[in-house]
């Protein structure tokens, strides 16, 4: 289990799950990956808490009722320092300033909305 | 039959022409043929009685149905049905068509304009066939006066102008100058004062060549208000002293009684009081001779306001009450309103406006009823509104004062053709003179002492010309300077409009602006599905056909589930990206104003998500917890859901920026932002309430919130129309309720209902 990479998807959209699921079948059959789910930003920090130092990648929406994407970086970067998870934004504002702003607040990466797959599995290859 | 013409004005003046503006200038025309009535009837009767062929007995029995036209309808009638029966009995057409014809004209007289028209038509037939253009003339006449009746100015005038045509060319100078003076009337009543002038010029200049003093006498006295309609008041005086002059040699007593009263207006106009005060001294006297209490009220007022302007207050009140009291028995509307306004004046200009106010008001409520127009109406509007000013009644001032501006303004187009008028007159006039010069170059070689008086005259012509000049370019002066003002005025108002209407539109596109964004990130969020979702399906497909290939159907199975789930998600998605692009165009498409039956709840929380993630795209750090509590209750509601969408969207974008305010302020620690949107069905009403934990609003802001451009937010931040735009549409609009409790520091909550 130890080759397994344990990645955290945050997001409000339920779908994102089978969508994830479905586009990841193979690293997931193979057992390359292993997802887990939250539906929002609290829910988000919930789970690294009790599962500290799980998971190695974070992908998370800017745009969440409650607790936004850039907040839950601010506090992840804040507070799980060692060893710090890698966290990729990916929202629907492709703008320069956002980008900026999450950049600022340390994320790894930024990623848009709609997502393509081909270069987020080239971006979990460089990982290794 | 000359007599029809005379009878064609006197009547059009009682039954259409007075009712119009001219109240000070009475209008009158040629009525002189018709005092020996009773005498011509008796004679008439003898005569019927004495004669012995059918067609003298016709004729005579028409000159008399003819002559009780003037002072009895019904037999007029009766005895011209009989003339037409006896005609027909004895096929003398001519006899018939004139007896059709005067049936014409005492239906006209009464106001039966339709069996007017019927019995012309058949009088017009009948001459036609007979090919008697004189009959035809008269027809033509009568068709002239029932127009005219009807205030059909330019049909009448089409039909005068054939007398005039017809006349001239079998040089029937009699008829002329009833033809020309008839045209005069038509074109003085559509304020064409230029031709007016022509023909009444060309009335005149006859009425010297046949000697004619009592023609004359009325010709100069019309002439006379023509030029006191286009302001030239010192060609008016010289005309109407002229028309009084006649009116005494030829003892026309009303002309010289209209020559006083006209006069006296014109010294008004000229400032010149004391003749003012004369000589409405003057028709006082003799409208007292004559019985006449409308114009007696009137002078009497009018020599009340002379002494007034000479400051001889005490007087002027005294004779001013006199005249109302005259007044009020005479009965006249105009007369009314006269001697009220003028001792409106009187009050005014010592300065007694509450009593003044009074006399404004009672003399405008005598005007009521009749549609009327014109300056001396205006003048007394702009008075009143002065008054009210004086009084600190701003909002009647500017009431009256818009009244003023309306009526000088609808004169104004009049105005224009004055304008006109008078630059042509002097052309008119020039041409004119040539004309007499030519004439009177012939009668040189007879008498030279004749072209001494005439060169003299020519003199003061000339004097009177080159005064009116200066006299008009002064008044154009000062109708350039008021052009002026009133054009920048204008120009102001324009440009305010103008910028009111962009702050408007700012405002609607703000409110875009901040939806746009939200929009961008609630299309995304669907796309990002429907392109994953159907790329991955794809791969699923090509998964399939290896398995089914493999024999591996239970797998083939699994999979083709997992398709047909994608393809519903798809298809949701897809569903959800087109509604929020509908949404979109629906605000920003311009209201239809259409109310239609909506779903409240989902109006507010599409515009809830929507301001929400319209805001966070600009704010990245912001964040706050929504709350809703929709009341599932709440039934459809007929609004205008883009308008009411317009207003939440105020609400909640006033709502997530008090809580922006505050959490910048306050460290994020302690204080935890919350929006909370709720819905509750009453009884008649649907409520609507939002409510933010926000620094809330003070007292002294919860009185002015819906005023427009009152904000809070820095200069470029608010256009200050947000809540007071939501506050029309819901009040103005739907007859609801938009209402904001708040306490300082803790939280603000606006309140919607619209009826249910």
């Amino acid at each position: 289990m130890s080759n397994t990479k344990k990645i955290l998807v945050v997001d409000d959209e339920q779908d994102v799950r089978i969508l994830f699921e479905q586009r990841f079948r193979k690293e997931i059959r193979s057992g390359l990956v292993n997802f887990v789910f939250a539906y929002s930003g609290e829910e988000a920090l919930r789970y690294l808490n009790q599962h500290e130092h799980e998971a190695v990648l974070i992908l998370s929406d800017i745009n969440m009722p409650g607790m936004s994407g850039l907040e839950l970086l601010k506090k992840i970067k804040q507070e799980h320092k060692e060893p710090p998870p890698v966290v990729m934004m990916i929202t629907a504002y492709g703008d320069n300033e956002n980008y900026q702003t999450a950049v600022n607040l340390g994320a790894d990466d930024f990623l848009t909305k709609p997502l393509d797959f081909t270069i987020l599995k080239e971006k979990l290859n460089l990982l290794n | 039959m000359d007599i029809n013409a005379y009878e064609i004005t006197s009547h059009t003046v009682k039954n259409t022409y007075m009712k119009h503006l001219l109240l000070t200038l009475a209008l009158i025309f040629f009525m002189f043929y018709i005092r020996a009535q009773n005498k011509k009837i008796d004679s008439l009767n003898n005569l019927i009685a004495l004669s012995k062929t059918d067609t003298a007995r016709i004729n005579l029995l028409n000159a008399k149905a003819n002559a009780y036209t003037e002072n009895s309808l019904d037999s007029s009638i009766s005895i011209a049905k009989m003339a037409v029966e006896k005609a027909k009995q004895v096929h003398y057409q001519k006899g018939e068509a004139a007896a059709y014809n005067i049936l014409g004209t005492a239906y006209t007289y009464k106001g039966s304009f339709e069996p007017a028209l019927y019995n012309y038509k058949i009088a017009e037939q009948l001459y036609r066939q007979a090919a008697d253009s004189e009959g035809l003339n008269k027809v033509y006449r009568g068709y002239g006066m029932y127009y005219g009746m009807q205030s059909k100015y330019d049909s009448s005038i089409v039909f005068f102008q054939k007398n005039v045509d017809y006349d001239e060319r079998n040089g029937r100078e009699k008829d002329l100058t009833s033809a020309y003076q008839n045209i005069a009337v038509s074109y003085t009543m559509l304020s064409n004062y230029k031709q007016a002038l022509f023909y009444q010029s060309k009335a005149l200049h006859l009425a010297e060549s046949r000697n004619d003093i009592t023609a004359q006498a009325y010709i100069n006295l019309n002439m006379g208000i023509s030029y006191s309609n286009v302001h030239d008041y010192a060609r008016a005086e010289a005309l109407y002293k002229k028309a009084i002059q006649l009116a005494q040699q030829a003892q026309i007593k009303n002309v010289e009684l209209y020559g006083y009263a006209n006069i006296s207006s014109a010294y008004e106009m000229l400032q010149r009081y004391q003749e003012m005060y004369d000589n409405a001294t003057k028709a006082v006297l003799l409208g007292r001779q004559l019985g006449d209490d409308a114009i007696v009220a009137s002078s009497l007022s009018r020599a009340a306001k002379a002494l007034a302007y000479q400051k001889n207050f005490k007087e002027a009140e005294k004779m001013s009450m006199q005249s109302i009291a005259i007044a009020d028995s005479a009965g006249t509307p105009m007369t009314v309103f006269q001697t009220m306004s003028d001792m409106g004046f009187i009050k005014k200009v010592q300065q007694q406006y509450q009593q003044a106010i009074q006399y404004y008001e009672k003399g405008f409520a005598a005007l009521k009823d009749a549609d009327m127009f014109d300056e001396q109406i205006g003048s007394a509007y702009s008075d009143l509104s002065a008054c009210y000013e004086q009084q600190g009644l701003y909002k009647k001032a500017l009431a009256a004062f818009k009244t003023a501006t309306h009526i000088s303004d609808s004169i104004r187009s009049r105005e224009n053709i004055r304008k006109a008028t008078e630059l042509s007159m002097n052309y008119d006039f020039a041409k004119k003179e040539q004309a007499i010069k030519a004439e009177q170059d012939k009668q040189n070689a007879i008498a030279h002492a004749r072209q001494l008086a005439l060169i003299i005259g020519l003199g003061c012509t000339v004097v009177l010309i080159i005064g009116a000049v200066v006299a008009y370019r002064n008044k154009q002066k000062a109708n350039v300077l008021l052009q002026h003002q009133k054009g920048k005025l204008e120009k102001t108002l324009t440009e305010l409009k103008a910028t009111q209407t962009q702050l408007i539109q700012s405002e609607k596109m703000a409110s875009l602006g901040e939806l746009t964004a939200g929009i961008a990130h609630e299309i995304q969020n669907p796309l990002n599905f429907v392109n994953n979702f159907s790329e991955v399906s794809q791969e699923l497909l090509e998964e399939m056909e290896e398995q089914i290939n493999a024999g591996n159907t239970q797998e083939a199975r699994s999979i083709s589930a997992e398709v047909r789930q994608n393809l519903q998600k798809i298809l949701h998605h897809g569903k959800r990206a087109d509604a929020i692009v509908k949404g979109m165009l629906q605000h920003s498409r311009k209201s239809t104003g259409q109310k239609e039956l909506t779903d409240i709840n989902a109006l507010a929380d599409e515009y809830l998500r929507l301001s929400y993630h319209g805001l966070r795209a600009k704010d990245k750090l912001f964040t706050t917890a929504l709350q809703t509590d929709f009341d599932k209750s709440a039934v459809k509601i007929n609004v205008v859901p883009q308008d009411v969408g317009r207003a939440f969207l105020n609400l909640f974008t006033n709502a997530f920026y008090a809580v922006r305010q505050k959490q910048k302020q306050l460290s994020t620690a302690s204080y935890e932002p919350l929006v909370a949107v709720s819905t509750r069905k009453l009884e008649n009403a649907v409520a609507i309430s939002v409510r933010d934990n926000g620094n809330g609003i003070s007292d002294e802001h919860v009185s002015k919130i819906f005023q427009p451009f009152f904000t809070t937010k820095p200069t470029g931040e608010g256009t200050g129309l947000g809540l007071s735009l939501s506050y029309d549409i819901i009040t103005k609009e739907h007859g609801g309720t938009l209402t904001v409790q708040s306490q300082e520091g803790e939280y603000a909550e606006f309140i919607i209902t619209l009826p249910a």
